[in-house]
């Protein structure tokens, strides 16, 4: 027999602080990718100068970005609404989204074929993403809201009580 | 009623020994083993020398005091490694008895590999550990073939189960020691355990409180069982996990290593190597602290530390002891009863004079391979605390027996009181005193002639001040104690029951069922995982050493992603990630913008000051 109880629903449960903080910073980033997604490829203007050695693409450079903008929105929007929503699965759908933005920030910044190094436009807009992502990374790592999503942690601690 | 005498009381409560499906080795005299030995001595730098031989010793001959010189091992040995033609025989008898299904309820099935249940770093630490076997002293591989061919030889002649023990009176309790002899512990050829070696002793003990009238009642049991010690070997006699077979507690016995454990299943341990030792607490050190910094959150108060979520540490190497009881079942009300018990009370001169080792010196520094020693000594030939101190050696020695503890209480209640009484009568002096000093202090205000004697008196003022605060403080406590100590003497005295497990700080479990399911991929994938991440690393330096170290990253990520998934640890490998990757990101900007974060922190802060200090006046007018 397991010990375990369901998930508290939106009406049980008093919504943290930090969580509401969260959502909206989740739904603010998934709007930047949004707008980097139709900056990309609705004006048709490649963000950066780029060129990709390694690989033989058939998208265009601006394509392949504003795709990869555009995926990186869909998740997101799909970990805001989870938290909208107090779902099972919104903590490591928040935690999945801060890891790939911080890849991809991290690998940008020391890739050896981008130069992000400096003070220009492209690499404080990269700055910003990354600094974006460590508040959230915070949040989602607060007791308040780790509490409130019972996560991964939380239940698997739980689950171990039979 | 008569008082029982100690065999009365040892065949009172016997144990009752459930064993696993497959094991060869039972509890058995010492007498029979002893005369299929030899004696050997092992001095420094010389070679082995055979003191007795084979046919001539006896348990007589063995108590015979020998003088050696200092680091020398007296050792048994039980076996001679067989030579080809007795080895190919019994693989033929034993080939031929599976073909005629005679083997089949006593054959071993393992179930899921123990690779299986533990992480990628414990499986290459484990093929580490195989490697050492190499260099390290070990039991030949045909030993342990050779001592179940002589074991069953020995039991095909005679059939004997039998134990030692004796009762031990101790700081009021009295110990019901039982011991086990078993000729081998086969766990490693046999059941891909840890070690395997000649002879093993193995120990289970019963606390009873005994009354005048002679009456006795069992209270706690301890089984001997690996890496644990102290208070987390007992079970109270009403514990659920000790299961019982009237009064006689039933004994779940790991297949080929004869661990004793409370409940039946299987059990996974770990082996901590000596050199990583360092490496094993700097990484929980670390798992704790990084856990406390960020808040990690555990619904059970009881399990604090991060280590109660992963069980394992990552830097050990993983082994599984199978207990299952689904085997032989030798004690009352079993199949197979015990022999009339050997009585190490007076101590037979066996046990006493021979401190040697039971079984081979196999000279591993880690000693897992050596044989033990008797029942009294350790391999060093130093008295076993379990001997000397049975009580301490289970964490009993800060506790007394249920009939002497409301007593025992009254009598503490009584002291404390005592004590309190004669602080009263010092309180009231120093307070006589104390208000003595004040008048006196306040007298001599504002006579500057009398500015020294002011000075001194002050200062006598503060410390008895200080003094008569501390002896109340003590007083307030010893009052809170009296209180607490009255109601658990009303607890106890109204049939009360203190936590039963309280004192449990590591309990051994057997393996969940969730744990059990993980099914056959998974064991695939643990048998596999590492000769394919040695063979990928190999191909990546042949066909593509540009990006060697690139690859070796991305295949280690790869492989530990499906490792979380099998293990259900996927969630906190990401959100590890995720924490990992940030602090990267943090260092990169701190970098980048130094300056303006230590402007922005300053400016944070004045604007926060700013606004609750104003806040503060707004709401004062």
């Amino acid at each position: 027999m397991t010990l375990s109880t369901p998930l508290r629903t939106d009406a049980q449960v008093q919504r943290p602080w930090a969580l509401i903080v969260l959502t909206m910073l989740l739904f603010v980033q998934a709007a930047g990718f949004v707008g980097l997604a139709l900056w990309s490829a609705g004006l048709n203007l490649p963000l950066w100068e780029l060129s990709l050695p390694y690989f033989d693409l058939a998208w265009p450079e601006h394509q392949l970005w504003s795709r990869l903008a555009m995926g990186l929105a869909g998740l997101t929007l799909l970990a805001a609404v989870s938290l909208l929503l107090l779902r099972r699965r919104a903590w490591v759908l928040g935690c999945l989204v801060q890891c790939a933005t911080l890849a991809l920030g991290l690998g940008l910044r020391f890739s050896s074929v981008y130069d992000f190094s400096g003070r220009t436009l492209h690499s404080v807009g990269l700055y910003v993403m990354l600094g974006f992502s460590v508040v959230q990374v915070i949040y989602l790592h607060t007791r308040d809201v780790q509490a409130a999503l019972a996560s991964a942690a939380y239940r698997r601690a739980r689950e171990g009580r039979t | 009623m008569s008082r029982p005498t100690d065999r009365e009381l040892l065949r009172r409560f016997e144990p009752v020994l459930r064993f696993t499906q497959g094991e060869r080795f039972f509890p058995m005299d010492v007498d029979r083993y002893v005369r299929e030995c030899s004696l050997w001595v092992h001095r420094p730098d010389r070679l082995p020398q055979c003191l007795v031989p084979e046919g001539e010793l006896t348990l007589e001959r063995l108590a015979e005091p020998r003088v050696e010189v200092f680091d020398a091992v007296q050792y048994l040995r039980f076996i001679e490694p067989l030579n080809i033609p007795e080895l190919a025989a019994y693989e033929v008898e034993r080939l031929r008895r599976d073909l005629a299904g005679e083997r089949k309820s006593q054959k071993f099935y393992a179930g899921m590999g123990r690779l299986a249940r533990v992480g990628y770093l414990s499986r290459f630490l484990d093929a580490l550990f195989s490697l050492t076997l190499l260099a390290r002293g070990r039991v030949p591989g045909d030993t342990a073939t050779a001592a179940r061919i002589a074991y069953r030889r020995l039991q095909e002649s005679q059939p004997r189960y039998q134990y030692y023990a004796r009762v031990a009176r101790q700081d009021h309790w009295c110990v019901l020691q039982y011991y086990f002899f078993y000729a081998f512990n086969d766990w490693r050829s046999g059941f891909s355990g840890v070690n395997d070696h000649e002879a093993d002793w193995e120990m289970v003990l019963l606390y009873l409180s005994e009354r005048e009238s002679g009456a006795v009642r069992p209270e706690w049991v301890a089984y001997a069982s690996h890496d644990y010690a102290g208070d987390d070997l007992r079970r109270h006699w009403s514990d659920p996990e000790l299961e019982r077979e009237g009064e006689h507690p039933i004994v779940y016995v790991g297949a080929g290593s004869h661990a004793s454990y409370f409940s039946k299943g299987e059990y996974l341990g770990e082996l901590e190597l000596p050199f990583l030792k360092p490496f094993t607490r700097l990484n929980k050190v670390l798992r704790v602290r990084l856990g406390r910094a960020l808040q990690e959150v555990y619904e059970d108060e009881a399990r604090p530390d991060l280590e109660s979520l992963d069980p394992l540490s990552l830097l050990r190497v993983p082994f599984v002891d199978y207990a299952r009881g689904d085997g032989l079942s030798i004690g009352p009300r079993a199949a197979l009863p015990w022999e009339e018990p050997g009585l190490l009370d007076p101590i037979p001169d066996w046990a006493l004079h021979y401190r040697g080792l039971w079984g081979l010196y196999a000279r591993d520094p880690i000693a897992g391979e050596n044989a033990p020693a008797g029942p009294l000594y350790e391999r060093n030939g130093t008295l076993r605390r379990a001997w000397y101190d049975p009580v301490g050696w289970a964490g009993l020695d800060k506790m007394l027996p249920a009939p002497l503890l409301v007593p025992r209480i009254q009598e503490q209640r009584a002291t404390l009181h005592e004590v309190q009484v004669a602080r009263a009568a010092v309180i009231a002096d120093k307070q006589t005193q104390l208000v003595g000093l004040g008048m006196q202090i306040e007298a001599l205000r504002g006579k500057s002639h009398l500015k020294a004697e002011y000075v001194k008196r002050s200062g006598e003022l503060t410390a008895l001040s200080e003094e008569l605060s501390a002896l109340r403080a003590a007083d307030a406590t010893d009052a809170t104690v009296a209180s607490t100590l009255e109601q658990y003497a009303k607890r106890l005295a109204a049939g009360g029951r203190w936590p039963r497990r309280a004192h449990i700080r590591r309990a051994h479990h057997p393996i969940s069922e969730a744990d059990l399911r993980m099914g056959r991929v998974a064991e695939l994938w643990a048998a596999l995982s590492i000769g394919i991440t040695l063979l990928a690393f190999v191909g990546l330096l042949v066909f593509a050493r540009q990006h060697a170290l690139l690859g070796l990253g991305a295949l280690l990520f790869l492989f530990i992603f499906i490792e979380a998934g099998f293990r259900r640890w996927l969630e906190r490998l990401i959100g590890s990630l995720a924490g990992a990757l940030a602090i990267v990101a943090v260092l990169v900007l701190l970098f980048e913008f130094f300056w303006e974060v230590v402007v922005l922190s300053v400016l944070a802060a004045g604007v926060y000051l700013l606004f609750q200090n104003v806040q503060e006046m707004l709401d004062r007018h």
